[in-house]
């Protein structure tokens, strides 16, 4: 089937952005490592309206909103760093850790 | 344009009432000097918010809506009733806690409608792309509350590590949707539940899915091992955030859970029994862990993991085919009674905190001598988030209990897991009513209760207790509700 090498091309991107989102130690890069999961979704939904021909285009439709509510996450994920700066100083999670576990 | 489409939005009257509350006070906001913000726009919020629980009564049933997209039924109504009631609860606690300024408690108080705004939508959303909607704009608006104490480092911690994790989990959970899709062809929950039923239906490619989309509710609702969130967050935040985070988003996250999971994968052994595992998980690494824990905030956020274990129990026994209706009603149930008690507790330690500063275990020794009543409210909740009769939490437990029983044989051992919860559970609970009670006093002042506070703490103390005294009405309201679920 000509969907297969999508899926596997979106996995490949969504095992990379959960790599990163696990390893990096700068909330940034762990943002940015976000961004790819997300992507990694809309290429499978594309992908499959494409083939599938899946009801309304909702194929279409549903990755036009997670990119929306990728960008208002990042938005208010970038005020949230933006605040943590301030008072300590630092973007490194591992650094972050007044409250113990 | 399409008229019927437009008729459809006679039965979002509550949602569209909710919404306009929420712009009415933005824009109150700037119209009202600071000295009377709190009062007032408090107020405006606490009763609209009533205003639209009536509506929400008197708001007709009609099942499916919106092409599908959203479902107005009783099982719906349920849990917007438990959210509005929790909101209203957590916006009068923020009247009377300090740390939110007056400069912001407008702002704070929209942010809390359309928090719940968001959250009843969550509950009735009955497509995939509803679904992601509806939970992303509740996670949203959670990581700005969380973090809404300015200049302190530990609501900034709280709240982006809880950011962190929501978004990272938002990733996983719509990347599991698009596995889902591409799998069934659909994002109806109706169409897929019929599609599910057809030969060949769970490929590996929708049980991958599947799975993946438990992260993302694992997250909503604390599940074991996507709970490590909740103590930071719990801690961090306001409190009055945290009552709103462990009451209503943790019943919506199981409301939307459970719509999916009867969808998915009713009568499906197999995923079934991995959510057997995860509840049995769940619990056990939630009461282990609180048995350590010396912040109350914190011990409840562990408690509230364990419980979200217990109500997995219920949605386990709701999805095993063999006793859906006691299932859900119990899932109801439990979502409700937790959230009556879990309320009181914090209206409690928002009390203390306003007089001592202070959120440590220790430094409610000798409550009781100096507060009498209120430390016997306390215990009141404690006891009955333990699970001991004469007390709502007991009804609750009862309930999810005989659902998995009922559910057969091959869930006994998770019944006898939660048994034996319970027990680890008594220790940590009254280990804080020991400390009331039996420890050395330190501090003679008397806390002094403001009304709201004082009316919060009574009417869920009295609601708790009359639960397991007279259980009826609350139980043929949960069981009522699970009535045309589709």
């Amino acid at each position: 089937m000509m969907l297969v090498p999508f899926i596997g091309i979106s996995a490949i991107i969504f095992a990379i952005g959960v790599y990163g989102a696990l390893t990096r130690r700068n909330a940034i890069g762990i943002l940015m490592s976000l961004e790819l999961i997300f992507n990694a979704a809309n290429i499978n939904l594309v992908a499959a309206n494409k083939f599938l021909n899946l009801e309304n285009s909702i194929g279409i439709i549903f990755p036009i909103f997670v990119i929306t509510i990728a960008a208002a996450e990042a938005a208010v994920g970038l005020a949230i760093i933006l605040s943590i700066y301030r008072q300590t100083k630092t973007v490194y999670v591992e650094k972050i850790n007044i409250m113990k576990w | 344009m399409n008229t019927a489409l437009l008729k459809d939005f006679i039965y979002l009257v509550p949602e569209i009432f909710v919404l306009c509350l929420g712009i009415l006070i933005l824009g109150f906001d700037l119209f009202i000097p600071e000295r009377f913000r709190r009062r007032y726009i408090i107020n405006l919020s606490v009763w609209g918010l009533l205003l639209s629980l009536v509506l929400l009564v008197y708001a007709p049933a009609k099942g499916l809506i919106l092409g599908n997209m959203v479902s107005i039924d009783a099982y719906g109504v349920f849990f917007k009733g438990i959210i509005i009631l929790s909101t209203v609860f957590a916006l009068t606690m923020a009247r009377y806690y300090a740390p939110i300024k007056d400069e912001v408690i407008g702002e704070f108080s929209a942010l809390v409608v359309f928090a719940a705004l968001g959250m009843m939508f969550m509950v009735s959303s009955s497509d995939l792309l509803m679904i992601f909607l509806s939970v992303e704009f509740v996670s949203i608006a959670f990581f700005v509350l969380t973090g809404y104490i300015k200049n302190d480092p530990k609501s900034a911690e709280g709240a982006l590590k809880y950011f962190l994790i929501g978004a990272f989990s938002a990733g996983i959970f719509v990347y599991g949707m698009s596995l889902v899709i591409t799998s069934t062809g659909t994002t109806n929950l109706k169409a897929m539940t019929e599609i599910l039923r057809g030969p060949g239906a769970y490929s590996p490619l929708f049980i991958c899915g599947f799975l993946l989309m438990l992260v993302g509710f694992g997250y909503k609702i604390a599940m074991v091992p996507f709970h490590s969130w909740a103590p930071e967050a719990y801690e961090g935040a306001p409190t009055p955030v945290t009552a709103l985070l462990s009451t209503a988003s943790k019943a919506a996250g199981f409301a939307v859970l459970l719509r999916v999971a009867l969808a998915a994968v009713t009568g499906k052994g197999d995923l079934v029994m991995a959510l057997a595992v995860l509840s049995a998980l769940t619990m056990t690494a939630g009461n282990l862990m609180a048995l350590q824990q010396n912040n109350v905030k914190r011990l409840l956020a562990y408690s509230g993991i364990a419980h979200s274990g217990y109500i997995l129990m219920g949605v386990v026994a709701a999805c095993s085919g063999t006793a859906p209706a006691l299932g859900i009603t119990s899932v109801l149930l439990y979502a409700f009674v937790y959230m009556l008690m879990n309320i009181g507790i914090f209206a409690v330690i928002i009390a203390f905190f306003n007089k001592t500063g202070s959120d440590d275990m220790q430094s409610y020794s000798g409550f009781s001598k100096s507060n009498p009543y209120l430390a016997l409210v306390l215990v009141v909740f404690l006891v009955s988030l333990a699970g001991i009769p004469p007390t709502a939490g007991f009804i609750g437990k009862f309930y999810v209990f005989s659902a998995i029983i009922q559910a057969g044989q091959k869930f006994l051992w998770l019944a006898i897991i939660g048994i034996m919860n319970s027990v680890i559970a008594l220790y940590y609970y009254f280990r804080i009513a020991y400390f009331v009670y039996f420890g050395e006093q330190k501090d003679e002042r008397k806390v002094e209760l403001s009304t709201g506070l004082a009316v919060i703490a009574g009417v869920t103390a009295v609601l708790v207790l009359l639960a397991c005294i007279y259980p009826d009405p609350f139980i043929s309201a949960a069981a009522g509700s699970v009535l045309n679920l589709w």
